[in-house]
């Protein structure tokens, strides 16, 4: 399947079960995004896990430009009150409209779950067709099965009570996925 | 506590459910949205092939446990987990308290697991002094309300949104209202300070990967990653029947749990967990401790049993219960302990204690909508058969008095009481064809739809007289009544005749024929139906026939299977049965192959606008569903108007609506009322049991609406006019 092919499937998807799909060329550009969503939701705290990639869309500065307070500390209890917390994350998957989050790093797992949005970066390049591609692959890449990892579709739900879908229980209630391209072979 | 007074507790228990109208609404529109989720979710997804594969990959797994047991281990604890196997309920609990006093733990989250509910770990951990939450939302609603889950997947499916907020009114001490986004924002913030303090998170799983010794989740509110993220100790407690071999099965079942369970494309998380991880301890990074319990408590006996290793296969996805049309009446609560539905009395049987599934077994009206949805393949209703048998072995029959058994199981007592029946039943139908009313302890019968009367001439009588002019030189037919044909339908067995012979056959009524033996195998009564099988072997046998012909499908699949399978032990009568169920054909399909032409220009039923109901064991287990569907807009050149459901159970399921009437009813009236939704004039069937049941209801009703049985739709258009 071709990029072009599996995005508008992970799109569709991703979208139908209500998570929010964004795609931009560069690095750069999903930090005007990620700086544009923060200010949009009048968040006042955010929390980053630091990687490489967030920092190639130089984040820090653009967040810093709308007056939010952001940290990296681990700590629960901060964590627990952060508005927005924003992850680079290696793949997707266009069959379940899903993003594949292997992660060790506590902090890295804790900005994924705890705060009310959830912000991912990934690579257009990594949308995989199928969870069982993304199984095969993250072996391949990791060298191991990581400790600990997630396949994330759209927000946390429940429908416990009277069978009524209600949005954001114990996750986020929010998943903004940003998609970028650079990088990408053309 | 006596027999009878099980039998009061439990049809009491039925009652309560059934007049439970919140329990009843929430699972009737779960039930009506299921089907169309289930089929958008699977949408591309090649469904056998899926379902091919994971049936086939866990019967494989079953096969090689211990291997992969040990694999499991081995994997798992190189990757830094503690593996313990727990042989009973008692050992898991004690390993699980133990460890909690060992470590100094004070407070305990929990996320979803049956495995748990199974074993009462709760209890026991409070008994140990620790403070329990579950943090699944319809886990803690059962908890603050002291219940039990009442679906596996769906724990609270009974509650109503005001009973759930009089529950958080009472726990948070505050006048909650019942406005169920507001309480699930209220659930988040109350049970986030408990995943914040808490020193142990304990989690089931969904699977457990030997290969990399991994455990996976499937959950959609996110309380299960917390549960294993935040605490300091991740217990994980896993039932054997889990471990499958390799991330390949787990992208199997990941691609068919959520799906079947609640009709979603995939859960929002999949989380897999595969050794030791680090977490946040004060502001610190440190390793988690990770105990996997692996737990028998009677799976491997059910595995080891020969009768009864298919339900390994099962994966949890509740998708039984949701087509179940009994369950869908009663709810979970009534199933004895904490696995409901078919397949909830089986793993009963095993998991806790044979006496709790005897009880709920009985509640299966083997239409086998489960087994067609099941992505493991299980034959549940064949299954409880086998349990009924082994439980009719053990203690005798008990729902009914077996001497009714040993009334239908001889034919000539049976035949001169209903002869008898059908002269004294005149007052009861006031000269009508039906019996609206019953005295005594039969009133129940006909509360909600009358009974057929017995016919005044059986068609036996008929038979005998009409086979005098056959000439022995056509196709012979060895026809097959059974009873309600026999005594209650006449005109049935007569409109059989009519079309057989236009198609070119003479047929034959072999007079020492007896009932199939389908009563006797729904009772579990493995004896008669032994000897019935050898009566109708022998029977059948008459005349060296081309064919032998029933219209009735339960009869139908007794002679094609049953009859084989039962006299399997004795080899020369197993020959024979195999030879007799070689001619077996059921009715339609045999006129559909033969072919019938009317050769008139106008059709005496051209036009008419009709309905068809699949009779469970005409769709299910003979897959003719197509064959009478053409016949009648074909051949009668009648106008064919589907129902909502048409493929599910009428309520009649042979001795079901003597068992439980009070369910048969309300899933007859769903029957009625899709039946009648369709503006149909008639509605066509190919089963006479679903006809009595379905004329029944519809005479109660004084539906204008016409039952026919293919045969007879048949017989009149072929009719030389």
């Amino acid at each position: 399947m071709s990029t072009e092919k599996l995005f508008s499937v992970f799109q569709a998807k991703a979208e139908s079960m209500s998570a929010q799909v964004h795609r931009v060329g560069t690095y750069a550009a999903a930090g005007e995004l990620i700086a544009a969503k923060v200010k949009e939701m009048k968040a006042e705290k955010v929390h980053l896990f630091p990687s490489p990639q967030l920092e190639k869309t130089n984040c820090r500065a653009t967040l810093a430009g709308t007056g939010v307070n952001i940290s990296e500390k681990l700590d629960r209890a901060e964590l627990d009150v952060t508005d927005v917390g924003i992850t680079f994350v290696p793949y997707a998957v266009a069959e379940t409209g899903s993003i594949f989050h292997p992660e060790e790093n506590p902090l890295g797992r804790m900005v994924t779950m705890l705060p009310p949005t959830h912000i991912a970066i990934v690579p257009t390049s990594k949308i995989l067709p199928t969870v069982a591609d993304a199984l095969v692959t993250v072996v391949a890449d990791y060298g191991k099965v990581p400790g600990y990892m997630s396949f994330i579709s759209g927000p946390s739900r429940t429908a416990d009570i009277e069978r009524v879908l209600t949005i954001g229980v114990h996750g986020p209630s929010r998943l903004i996925v940003i998609l970028v391209d650079e990088g990408m072979e053309k | 506590m006596s027999n009878q007074e099980k039998n009061q507790d439990f049809k009491a228990s039925i009652q309560k459910a059934l007049q439970d109208q919140v329990m009843r609404g929430a699972l009737s529109r779960f039930a009506d949205a299921y089907p169309t989720a289930r089929k958008n979710a699977y949408q591309g997804v090649d469904i056998e092939a899926l379902r091919g594969e994971i049936a086939c990959s866990k019967a494989k797994n079953g096969d090689d446990l211990d291997q992969l047991i040990k694999m499991f281990t081995e994997n798992a604890t190189k990757r830094g987990a503690k593996v313990y196997f727990a042989k009973t309920a008692d050992d898991a609990n004690r390993y699980i308290a133990n460890l909690a006093v060992d470590r100094g733990v004070k407070r305990i989250v929990k996320s979803k697991s049956m495995a748990s509910e199974e074993i009462h770990l709760n209890d026991h951990l409070k008994k140990a002094g620790m403070i329990v939450n579950e943090t699944d939302l319809g886990e803690w609603i059962i908890q603050l309300a002291g219940q039990k889950p009442s679906h596996m997947v769906m724990p609270a499916i009974h509650l109503s949104k005001e009973q759930v907020a009089g529950y958080f009114s009472k726990e948070m001490k505050s006048d909650i209202p019942p406005d169920i986004p507001l309480m699930v924002q209220k659930a988040r913030v109350e049970l986030r300070t408990k995943f914040i303090e808490a020193d142990m998170g304990i989690s089931g799983a969904n699977m457990a990967v030997a290969e990399t010794g991994s455990i996976a989740t499937v959950t959609n509110e996110g309380n299960a990653r917390l549960t294993t993220t935040l605490p300091r100790i991740h217990v994980a407690l896993v039932g054997i029947e889990k471990i499958i071999r390799n991330m390949q099965e787990a992208a199997n079942i990941i691609k068919a749990l959520p799906k079947s369970a609640t009709g979603q494309l995939i859960t929002s998380y999949v989380t897999f967990v595969t050794g030791v991880t680090p977490t946040e301890v004060d502001g610190q990074v440190q390793d988690k401790e990770l105990h996997i319990v692996l737990m028998d408590n009677g799976r491997s006996d059910m595995l080891k049993d020969p009768e009864f290793k298919q339900a390994w296969q099962c994966i949890r996805c509740a998708s039984c219960l949701n087509v179940c049309p009994a369950y869908q009446m009663v709810g979970g609560h009534v199933y004895g302990h904490i696995y409901a539905g078919g397949i909830g009395a089986i793993l009963t049987f095993f998991f806790n204690d044979p006496e709790d599934a005897e009880k709920p077994q009985n509640l299966c009206l083997g239409c086998g909508r489960c087994t067609e949805v099941c992505p493991g393949k299980i034959p549940i209703p064949d299954l409880i058969l086998k349990m009924r048998r082994r439980m009719a072995e053990k203690n005798g029959l008990k729902m009914i008095p077996k001497a009714i058994f040993s009334v239908v199981a001889n034919r000539k007592l049976m035949h001169s009481l209903l002869r008898v029946a059908s002269i004294g039943q005149f007052p009861l139908t006031g000269g009508k064809p039906y019996i609206r009313h019953l005295p005594f302890f039969f009133s129940e019968l006909t509360k909600e739809r009358s009974l057929p009367a017995v016919a005044p001439q059986p068609f036996r009588d008929f038979a005998k007289e009409h086979e005098k002019k056959n000439t022995g030189k056509k196709k012979r037919v060895n026809f097959y009544g059974g009873c309600l044909i026999d005594f209650c339908y006449p005109h049935i067995g007569k409109a059989v005749y009519e079309v057989l012979e236009h198609a070119g056959c003479e047929v034959y009524f072999p007079w020492e024929q007896a009932c199939c033996g389908a009563p006797a195998k729904y009772m579990g009564d493995g004896e008669t139906q032994i000897r019935l099988a050898k009566q109708n072997v022998a029977a059948m046998e008459e005349g060296n026939p081309d064919y032998i012909v029933s219209a009735c499908p339960t009869c139908t699949v007794a002679l094609l299977e049953d009859i084989v399978d039962v006299l399997k032990e004795e080899p020369q009568w197993h020959e024979r049965a195999k030879k007799v169920a070689a001619k077996v054909r059921d009715f339609s399909d045999l006129v559909a192959e033969l072919g019938v032409k009317t050769g008139k220009k106008s059709k005496p039923l051209a036009r008419k606008k009709f309905t068809y109901h699949d009779s469970c064991h005409y769709r299910r287990h003979l897959h003719l569903s197509d064959v009478p569907r053409k016949l009648l807009t074909e051949v009668a050149g009648m106008d064919l108007i589907e129902m909502k459901d048409c493929d599910q159970c009428c309520g009649m399921a042979g001795s079901y609506l003597v068992k439980f009437p009070e369910i048969s009813a309300p899933i007859l009236q769903k029957k009625l009322d899709n039946i009648t939704a369709t503006g149909a004039e008639m509605v066509c069937v190919d089963c006479p049991g679903c006809v009595m049941q379905i004329a029944g209801g519809l005479d109660k009703k004084r539906s204008s609406v016409q039952v026919k049985h293919t045969a007879e739709i048949l017989a009149e258009s072929l009719r030389k006019g």
